[in-house]
């Protein structure tokens, strides 16, 4: 079985190498994407990727534009947001994403939806 | 289930193994709680010091302090720390200052798990027989929620009870954060108390075995944790002939109708200065004679002030210390709670082989020794006296110097089994002093009063006054006009 690659997006450093950590322990591969600049660079190289967790916090809001990018590449992703927001939720669904998810994050409830969405 | 006292093992604190029945039932979990300051970790040393002692490994888990500053403390206090081993995961340690913050997990999914790991690694590399945990509350704030916090300790327990380890946890218990989960979850639960008069400890649960009920007083010594025991008198039960003791003199035998029964508590009762003190002190002498030990407490007066009183009355108080027939033991004000005292009095008893106690006085236990409650105690007290076969004598002063008859003012009197009654009366203008039996439980007595005199040839009894009437006024008179003064010094 090949790896499933899942592009990672956070600004928070620490957050970014838990999750991708997370990840990698489940066998999976992890693509991270600290700021704008890089998270461009990897949409703009095409690789090959399965889905996409994108932890929103303390992007400004081009972020939602990427978001658009990203769907309009059809690749399924997750929003991870800091607190229980509708707003942030209804904008999170409005771009796209297939679900929200609130921090902090449970780690098995977070592997079964990966699965599920990567129709495991 | 009942374990035997060879297999328990000894928390290296004496009292506390007795309070225990012998020590804690081994491969379990004892939960210690208390609030800062109570002593926990003081208590977590000598456990873990009483262990290498006896050859065992000893595991101290810290959890609060960086096991540097656990070490340091443990050596202000002298204690051996060398052989115990440490795991080290206080917040200060490198494992934290390494983490930055993060928020996407919560703290319990990242570091609980290496947490876990780390102490599963350790103990199976130190393999220990005891360990100590300080403070496993800490483990609260690394869980999601209660029910996962108690699934992690009931899993850690277990897992030390497969390797054969007992342990002892601590928990900071305080309304905000109540332990009632750890305390459910425990096999046994030691609960430790601190107020600015006194500290105790109690058992509150364990598992498969007795232990002595109650706060116990607590000590903590430059040596670590002592624990002093309630007396319970009912465990006692030394057999004992029911010999009397005699006074010496043989007129206050005559009024005791032989003298004072072993294993029987008297009451010496008076004003200040009537010579309540001088005639146990006489009785004492009299003990000291025939080699048996006495020992006196003494809560109110100097020890020199009384060596110098007996010299004066031809009672040898310094011979007698050095025979090794007197201890005088001078308590000062509030340096002991009563169970502190109490251990005092058993090692006299049993180690020293006393069989003379005096309390010196009641008056002086109440205002000097610590306690909620004093009466109950030198209930105990007296109850073991009994049972041990101790001539007890306890003194008591009353306010009044003159006036109506009044034999104690406290209640004191029902705990006594005899009661001596001294007192001063006046006659054809003179203070004269009286001593008098009020009530004896073993035997008959003599109903009427003597003079009592204290002289430099030492205690001196008249002859029962039996012509005057309305002693216990304090203002007698001669029923016959003709009866001479000294009808009463013959």
């Amino acid at each position: 079985m090949s790896e499933k690659t899942i592009l990672v997006v956070a600004k928070h450093e620490k957050n970014l190498e838990l999750l991708a950590q997370f990840l990698e322990e489940h066998g999976y591969l992890a693509e991270t994407a600290a700021s704008i600049d890089v998270l461009d660079k990897i949409l703009e190289s095409k690789d090959e990727t399965d889905m996409a967790l994108i932890d929103v916090s303390g992007f400004d809001h081009s972020i939602w534009d990427r978001c658009e990018e990203i769907r309009n590449d059809g690749l399924p992703f997750f929003i991870i947001s800091p607190k229980k927001n509708r707003q942030a939720k209804e904008k999170s669904l409005n771009e796209g994403a297939r679900d929200v998810l609130t921090k902090p994050l449970e780690k098995s409830r977070l592997l079964k939806l990966v699965k599920v969405m990567l129709g495991e | 289930m009942v374990i035997d006292k060879e297999s328990r093992l000894s928390t290296g604190i004496k009292g506390l193994d007795e309070i225990l029945h012998g020590g804690l039932i081994p491969k379990r979990s004892y939960l210690l709680r208390g609030e800062a300051g109570t002593g926990k970790t003081i208590l977590g040393f000598d456990y873990l010091v009483q262990g290498t002692k006896e050859g065992d490994n000893s595991l101290f888990l810290t959890f609060s302090e960086p096991e540097s500053q656990v070490k340091e403390n443990a050596k202000a206090l002298g204690m051996d720390m060398e052989s115990v081993s440490f795991l080290d995961l206080s917040p200060n340690s490198t494992r934290f200052a390494e983490e930055e913050s993060y928020d996407v997990f919560h703290p319990s999914e990242v570091e609980q798990e290496p947490i876990v790991e780390d102490i599963k690694e350790k103990v199976t590399s130190v393999n220990p027989d005891r360990v100590f945990i300080d403070a496993i509350t800490i483990l609260r704030h690394l869980t999601n929620d209660q029910h996962q916090f108690r699934q992690q300790v009931l899993s850690l327990s277990r897992f030390f009870g497969q390797q054969n380890s007992t342990v002892l946890f601590t928990s900071e218990n305080s309304p905000q954060n109540p332990d009632h989960d750890l305390q459910f979850m425990a096999d046994g639960i030691i609960k430790l108390q601190s107020t600015d008069k006194r500290r105790s400890i109690e058992v509150q649960k364990f598992r498969g075995s007795g232990f002595q009920e109650g706060e116990h007083s607590m000590e903590i010594t430059d040596a670590g944790v002592e624990v002093y025991p309630k007396l319970i008198s009912k465990r006692y039960g030394a057999g004992f002939n029911n010999s009397t003791l005699s006074s010496g003199v043989p007129e206050v035998d005559e009024m005791l109708h032989g003298g004072l029964e072993r294993g029987t508590v008297t009451l010496f009762t008076g004003p200040s200065g009537v010579g309540k003190t001088s005639l146990a002190l006489q009785f004492a002498k009299e003990a000291a004679g025939r080699g048996d030990r006495t020992a006196v407490y003494n809560f109110d007066e100097d020890s020199d002030l009384l060596n110098s009183r007996s010299k004066a009355i031809n009672i040898p108080i310094e011979k007698m210390k050095e025979g090794g027939n007197l201890l005088v033991n001078e308590i000062k004000p509030l340096e002991l709670t009563d169970n502190e005292f109490a251990q005092k009095v058993r090692h006299e008893v049993e180690e020293k082989d006393t069989k003379i106690v005096v309390l010196d006085s009641v008056n002086g236990y109440n205002l000097s020794v610590r306690g909620n409650e004093l009466r109950k105690s030198l209930f105990n007290l007296c109850q073991y006296f009994r049972n041990m076969g101790i001539t007890a004598i306890i003194t008591n002063e009353v306010s009044k110097i003159t006036g109506e008859f009044q034999a104690s003012d406290l209640d004191i009197t029902v705990i006594a089994d005899n009661v001596l009654f001294f007192r001063y009366l006046e006659l054809k203008g003179e203070l004269r002093k009286a001593i008098g039996v009020l009530k004896k439980r073993v035997s008959d007595f003599e109903r009427s009063l003597r003079e009592f005199n204290i002289t430099e040839h030492g205690i001196k009894v008249g002859s029962p006054m039996k012509d005057l009437r309305g002693i216990l006024s304090g203002q007698p008179e001669w029923q016959n006009k003709d009866s001479p003064k000294d009808q009463a010094t013959k």
